[in-house]
C-alpha cells in the first residue's frame, strides 16, 4: 500500500507540475499582446480607423452621478457627432477599488483602451509600462500648449508625458464667516499673519488639516516656506532638509502648541467637514465640499483662496489625467478620444458639473468667473504645485508621514527626522 | 508457489485502482475544480514568488530567493505585522472559543426562546465586514464623535479625555481585535450548537441522576465530547487571525506607521501600491507555512483532533 | 410533593438566570445593529449625528426608498439570489460528494489530498483571482470572446471551487463521527457506496449539511472582490455587494444610504436563517438507528 500512496502522490505533484506549465501558455499570450500593442502606438499617428470600419473603444471613469450624467447626455453626443466610426463604450467604475482593478486588468489583460486615471498614479502605471507615452504623437506640443502648467506637470514620467490632463482641483481655504468673526476678522483674511495674530488668544483651535499625509500636510508646508526637491524632482537631500523646510515645519509646531492648528489624526479632534460649523475657522478642502452643500454661503461658510505668507499663497494639485493603455489595439482612436475630452467645448461641458478646466484659455472665461466657487479655485491654481511625480509615490508619502507623524506625535527632532526622510526619499526618486 | 506470489504482487496495484474507480464518482468533481481553480493559482502565486513579475507583460523572471530575503530583511514593518496576526490569534480565538461554547451551552439548555438568541448572536456574522468596519469606525471614531468617546467621556464621565481610538497602536489593535470577537463569536456558537447535538442525551441524564448541576454538566460531558468541533472552529478561526485584512484597511489604514497592520494587509499594499508581486506572493507563503506549522504545533499539545488519531491508530 | 415543587423552582430559576445573561450578552451585541438602524433614518448627510446617536429619534424611511428606486437594484437583487441559489446547490452537492468520499472510502493518496486540501485552506488568496481570471478567459466556448468571464457559470465555477475545501474538511468530520455500523447494515444487504450514501448518510447529516448551506449561502451573498474583478464591467451581472460599494462616493459618502442598503441585503440572510435554525435542531439521532 505504501509503494501505491507514493505513486499516487508522484502523479498528483506530476499533474500540478503539468498544470503550471500550461500557466506558461497564458503568459505568452499576454506579452504578444503587449507586443503588437506597442507597435501599434510607436507607429506614425494615423488617422482615425480605415474608412467604412467600426472600432469600439472602452472608456473607463470613475464620474459620480451628476458628472456621469452630464457626460452622457452632454459631451458623448459631440463626440458621435464628430467620430460616428469609433464607437465609445464608457464603464463606470467605483473610485474605492479603482486603482486594484486597473492592476488587476494588467494581469488579467482587460485594460480598457482609455481610462480617467488619479494624476498620482500615472507614473507607477507608465513605470509598469502599461501607459503609452502619449508625447511620441506629432501633435502633442500643440495641445500642450494650451494646458495648464500644474496639471500637464502630472503626466510627466522619465521625460515624457503619458497622459492628458482632464481635470483638476486644487484646496482652497474654506471659511466659517461667524467663527472668524467671534476672532475678529470681518472678512475671509488676506495673510496668513492677521489670522494667527487673531486667532492666537482664542484658546480653542481655529484650523483644522485632516493627517500628516502629502495632500493634507504639503499646502501648509509649502505655504510656510518649505521645498520638497530640485524643480526636476530628483533629488530630496538639500531641499527636504534644507533649513527654510525645518523653519516651516518648526512654525507648524509653533502653532499646534498655541492652540491654533489641530492635526485631526494627531489630536483625535474633531474632523473639518463636521468641526467648520462650529469650532474652526478655516480649513483648506477641494471644491467637491462646495458641490455636495447647496446652501453653503447661507450658513456663511465661503470659499477663499489661502492666506498668503509673507507674500505668497500656496495650494497642491489635485485632479485626473486621461490615458491610454499600452495593451489597446486601437491606441490612435483612444488618442482621439482623450485630445476630445481636454478640447475646450467638453472641458466647458464638464465644468457644469463642477469639473474645473485645465485649459489656460479657459481659467478668465466668463463662466468660471460668474461661478464664486470655481473663480477662487482657478485663482488658487496659480499658486499650486503637483507632488512629486513618480512611481514610488505611494513609498514617499510613507516616508513623510511616518516623518511627521514622529515629530508631532513622538516630539523627535525636527532637523533629524526631515535629514532621515530626504535620505530615503533619494533612494526612491533613482 | 510462483503463481500465488504474482497474484500478490499484481493485487495491491489492481486493488489500488479499483478503489480508485469507487471513489471517483464522489472526488473527482471537487478534485478537478481545487485542481483548476485553486492548486493551480497556488503553484502560480509560488512561482511569482521566486521571481521578478512584470505584471503588464506578464513577464516571469526567476529571481530564486530574492523576494524572500527583502521580505524579512527589508525594515521592520513586515516583522510588525506578524507579530499583530500573532497577537490577533492570541486575543480573538480564546474569547472566541469559550464565548461560543458558553452561550451555545446556555443557549442550548433553554426551553424557550432559542430561536431569538440564535439569530440574534448570529447577525454579525451574516453581515458584510465592509458595513460592519464602518460601524466600528464611527463607533472607534476619535474625537467625540464616536460612540464609546461620548459614553466614555460625556455620559459615563469613565475618562477625562477621548481616547484616539484608531489612531495609536494599541487601542488600534484593540478596536481590530474587539471587531474580530464580536464578528466571530456567533459563527462559533452555531457550530458549537450543531455539535451539542450529537451529545447523547443519556449522559446528561446519568449525570442529572449524579446530581450534577449545569456547571458540573459542562465541564465534565460537554467539553470533552466537543473537542473535534473545537478543532474545526480553532483551526478555522486560526486560519481567519492570520487572514484580517479588511478590519485592518477599513479602521486603522495600518497605522501608525504600519504598528496596526497584518501579513495579508502588508501584501495587498506591495502588491498594489508598490507593484511589488514577487515580495506579496513571498508574504503569502510565510503566511500559510506559519499557519500549519501553529496548527501543527496545537494540535499535538492540545490533542483535539481525536479522529485524525483513530485514523493513524 | 415537596421535591417536586423544589425542583421546579430551581429550574425555573436557573431559566431566568439563563435569559438575564444571554439577554445582556445580547443588548451589548446588538449595539452595531442599533446604530446602523437609528442612522439609516437620519436625514441627508454627509456627517453623522453629534451627540451620536443609538435608538431611533425618527422614522423617515427616505433613505430606503432611494435604494429600492435604484435602476439597477432590482437587476442586483436578482443577481444576488440567483447566484448565491444556485452556488450553495452546487456546493452541497460536490462538497458532500467529496467529503463522504474522504471520510468513508478508502483509496491510495486519499491522506495526501486530504492535507493538500487543508494546505489551501491556509493559504492567502488574494493573489489567486488572476489565474482564476485567466483560466475563465481561456475557456472559449462558442460566442463568449472573453471565455466565461462575466458570465453567471463563471462566477459560480470560482465560488463553488473556492469553497470545496472548506466544506471537504467540515463534512468529512461530521460523517467520520458517524458509525460504521450504519454503512455495514447497508453493505450486508447488498448495497454499495452510492446507497450508503443517498440512503444512510444523507438523511443523517441534515443538520450539518443544513449548517454548512446557511454559511455557504451567507459568504456568496456578502462577496465582493471576486465578482467585482470577474463581472467587472459587466452591468447586468451586478450584485448587491457591488451595489453597495457604489453608494461610496469619491469625497464623501451619504451615510443613510449605506446603511439602508446594508440592513435591505441582510434581509433575505436574516429570513432564510430563521427558517432553518429551527430545523438544524435534531438531537440524538444517531441514538436510535444504531439501538434499534
Amino acid at each position: 500500500m505504501k509503494k501505491l500512496q507514493k505513486l499516487a502522490a508522484l502523479l498528483m505533484v506530476g499533474c500540478l507540475l503539468a498544470l503550471s506549465m500550461a500557466g506558461c501558455g497564458t503568459s505568452q499570450t499576454a506579452v504578444s499582446n503587449t507586443e503588437s500593442a506597442q507597435s501599434a502606438a510607436n507607429g506614425a499617428p494615423a488617422a482615425s480607423a480605415p474608412a467604412g470600419k467600426e472600432i469600439t473603444i472602452t472608456f473607463w471613469h470613475t464620474y459620480g452621478d451628476s458628472e456621469e450624467a452630464q457626460f452622457l447626455n452632454a459631451v458623448m453626443p459631440l463626440w458621435e457627432a464628430a467620430h460616428p466610426d469609433i464607437k465609445v463604450e464608457a464603464v463606470r467604475q467605483d473610485s474605492g477599488q479603482y486603482h486594484e482593478m486597473i492592476v488587476t486588468s494588467f494581469g488579467t489583460g482587460m485594460s480598457p483602451d482609455v481610462a480617467r486615471v488619479d494624476i498620482a498614479n500615472i507614473a507607477s502605471y507608465a513605470n509598469q509600462g502599461g501607459l503609452v507615452a502619449l508625447s511620441d504623437y506629432a501633435d502633442f506640443a500643440e495641445i500642450a500648449a494650451d494646458y495648464m502648467e500644474g496639471p500637464l506637470s502630472t503626466n510627466l514620467y522619465q521625460g515624457k508625458y503619458y497622459g492628458l490632463p482632464l481635470d483638476t482641483n486644487c484646496k482652497a481655504a474654506v471659511i466659517n464667516l461667524q467663527v472668524m468673526q467671534e476672532l475678529g476678522l470681518s472678512a475671509a483674511p488676506a495673510t496668513m499673519e492677521e489670522f494667527i495674530s487673531a486667532a492666537r488668544d482664542r484658546g480653542s483651535y481655529s484650523l483644522n488639516v485632516s493627517g500628516v499625509g502629502d495632500w493634507d500636510m504639503y499646502p501648509y508646508f509649502w505655504l510656510f516656506g518649505g521645498v520638497l526637491t530640485d524643480d526636476a524632482f530628483t533629488q530630496a537631500s538639500g531641499y527636504l532638509d534644507s533649513a527654510a523646510s525645518v523653519a516651516a515645519i518648526r512654525k507648524l509646531l509653533e502653532l499646534h502648541e498655541q492652540k491654533i492648528f489641530t492635526v485631526r489624526d494627531v489630536d483625535g479632534s474633531v474632523d473639518a467637514w463636521d468641526g467648520i460649523n462650529s469650532e474652526y475657522a478655516m480649513f483648506f478642502e477641494g471644491p467637491w465640499y462646495f458641490g455636495s452643500y447647496e446652501d453653503k454661503e447661507a450658513e456663511g461658510i465661503i470659499a477663499a483662496t489661502i492666506p498668503t505668507y509673507e507674500g505668497r499663497s500656496a495650494s497642491v494639485v489635485g485632479g485626473e489625467d486621461i490615458a491610454v493603455f499600452a495593451t489597446s489595439k486601437h491606441a490612435d482612436a483612444a488618442y482621439e478620444f482623450a485630445k476630445f475630452m481636454t478640447s475646450a467645448e467638453v472641458q466647458l461641458a464638464m465644468l457644469q458639473s463642477g469639473q474645473l478646466p485645465i485649459l489656460k484659455s479657459l481659467v478668465n472665461s466668463k463662466e468660471v468667473q460668474a461661478n464664486p466657487v470655481w473663480s477662487v479655485y482657478m485663482a488658487q491654481m496659480e499658486s499650486a504645485k503637483a507632488r512629486i511625480p513618480s512611481p514610488n509615490s505611494s513609498v514617499i508619502q510613507d516616508i513623510w508621514s511616518e516623518a511627521i507623524t514622529n515629530i508631532f506625535v513622538s516630539g523627535a527632532d525636527v532637523e533629524t527626522e526631515l535629514h532621515n526622510a530626504a535620505q530615503l526619499i533619494d533612494a526612491q526618486l533613482k | 508457489m510462483q503463481r500465488e506470489t504474482l497474484s500478490v504482487r499484481k493485487s495491491p496495484l489492481e486493488k489500488g485502482a479499483r478503489q480508485w474507480l469507487g471513489a471517483l464518482p464522489f472526488v473527482l468533481p471537487g478534485l478537478i475544480l481545487v485542481s483548476v481553480f485553486i492548486l493551480y493559482p497556488m503553484v502560480f502565486t509560488l512561482r511569482i514568488s521566486l521571481s521578478e513579475y512584470r505584471i503588464v507583460q506578464g513577464e516571469i523572471n526567476f529571481i530564486g530567493l530574492e523576494n524572500f530575503k527583502a521580505v524579512l530583511t527589508g525594515g521592520s514593518r513586515f516583522w510588525y505585522a506578524l507579530r499583530n496576526n500573532a497577537l490577533y490569534a492570541l486575543v480573538t480565538v480564546p474569547f472566541i472559543i469559550f464565548g461560543g461554547m458558553f452561550f451555545a451551552y446556555l443557549i442550548n439548555n433553554l426551553k424557550r426562546g432559542q430561536g431569538i438568541f440564535r439569530v440574534g448572536f448570529y447577525l454579525p456574522v451574516i453581515t458584510s465586514w465592509v458595513i460592519v468596519s464602518l460601524v466600528f469606525q464611527y463607533m472607534f471614531n476619535n474625537s467625540n464623535r464616536g460612540l464609546i468617546n461620548y459614553l466614555l467621556v460625556d455620559v459615563l464621565h469613565w475618562m477625562d479625555d477621548y481616547v484616539p481610538w484608531l489612531l495609536r497602536e494599541w487601542s488600534g489593535n484593540a478596536a481590530i481585535w474587539l471587531m474580530g470577537i464580536w464578528k466571530n463569536m456567533g459563527w462559533a456558537m452555531l457550530i458549537f450548537l450543531a455539535g451539542l447535538q450529537g451529545i447523547p442525551h443519556d449522559l446528561y441524564e446519568a449525570a442529572e441522576l449524579d446530581g450534577a448541576g449545569l456547571w458540573k454538566k459542562f465541564t465534565s460531558i460537554t467539553v470533552p465530547a466537543l473537542r473535534p468541533v473545537t478543532y474545526y472552529v480553532m483551526v478555522n478561526m486560526i486560519i481567519g487571525s492570520f487572514n484580517v485584512f479588511i478590519q485592518v484597511m477599513m479602521l486603522t489604514g495600518g497605522g501608525p506607521n504600519g504598528r496596526t497592520a497584518t501579513l495579508q494587509y502588508l501584501l495587498y499594499d506591495k502588491a498594489f501600491n508598490q507593484f511589488a508581486f514577487g515580495e506579496a506572493s513571498a508574504i503569502g507563503l510565510i503566511s500559510a507555512v506559519t499557519i500549519v506549522v501553529l496548527t501543527a504545533v496545537l494540535n499535538k499539545r492540545l490533542n483535539l483532533d481525536t479522529e485524525n488519531e483513530e485514523a493513524s491508530a | 410533593m415537596k421535591g417536586k415543587t423544589g425542583k421546579k423552582a430551581s429550574e425555573l430559576l436557573s431559566q431566568l438566570l439563563l435569559w438575564v445573561i444571554l439577554l445582556t450578552a445580547l443588548v451589548i451585541f446588538a449595539v452595531p445593529f442599533l446604530f446602523m438602524i437609528t442612522n439609516s433614518f437620519e436625514e441627508f448627510s454627509y456627517v453623522l449625528p453629534y451627540p451620536p446617536k443609538l435608538f431611533p429619534t425618527r422614522l423617515d424611511f427616505s433613505a430606503y426608498r432611494h435604494i429600492l428606486q435604484m435602476d439597477i437594484f432590482p437587476t442586483a437583487v436578482y443577481n444576488s439570489v440567483v447566484n448565491t441559489c444556485l452556488t450553495v446547490l452546487c456546493s452541497i452537492f460536490i462538497s458532500t460528494l467529496s467529503a463522504y468520499g474522504f471520510a468513508k472510502m478508502e483509496f491510495p493518496g486519499r491522506e495526501m489530498l486530504f492535507k493538500i486540501y487543508l494546505f489551501t485552506l491556509m493559504m492567502p488568496s488574494f493573489l489567486n483571482i488572476i489565474p482564476q481570471f485567466l483560466v475563465l478567459r481561456g475557456i472559449r466556448l462558442p460566442g463568449l470572446e472573453n471565455g466565461l468571464v462575466g458570465t453567471r457559470p463563471g462566477l459560480i465555477l470560482v465560488y463553488v471551487a473556492t469553497n470545496v475545501c472548506g466544506h471537504t474538511f467540515f463534512l468529512r468530520s461530521f460523517f467520520r463521527g458517524l458509525p460504521n455500523s450504519l454503512s455495514e447494515s447497508v453493505l450486508i444487504d447488498g448495497g454499495g457506496h452510492g446507497a450508503i450514501f443517498f440512503r444512510v448518510m444523507l438523511p443523517l447529516s441534515a443538520p450539518a449539511i443544513g449548517t454548512m448551506t446557511i454559511f455557504a449561502f451567507q459568504g456568496f451573498w456578502e462577496e465582493y472582490f471576486t465578482a467585482k474583478v470577474l463581472v467587472g464591467a459587466n452591468e447586468s451581472m451586478i450584485t448587491l455587494p457591488l451595489l453597495l460599494q457604489r453608494l461610496n462616493g469619491q469625497y464623501a459618502t451619504r451615510w443613510e444610504w449605506v446603511f439602508a442598503a446594508s440592513l435591505l441585503a441582510l434581509i433575505p440572510v436574516v429570513v432564510l436563517f430563521v427558517i432553518s435554525q429551527k430545523k438544524m435542531v435534531v438531537g440524538g439521532l444517531t441514538q436510535g438507528s444504531v439501538k434499534g
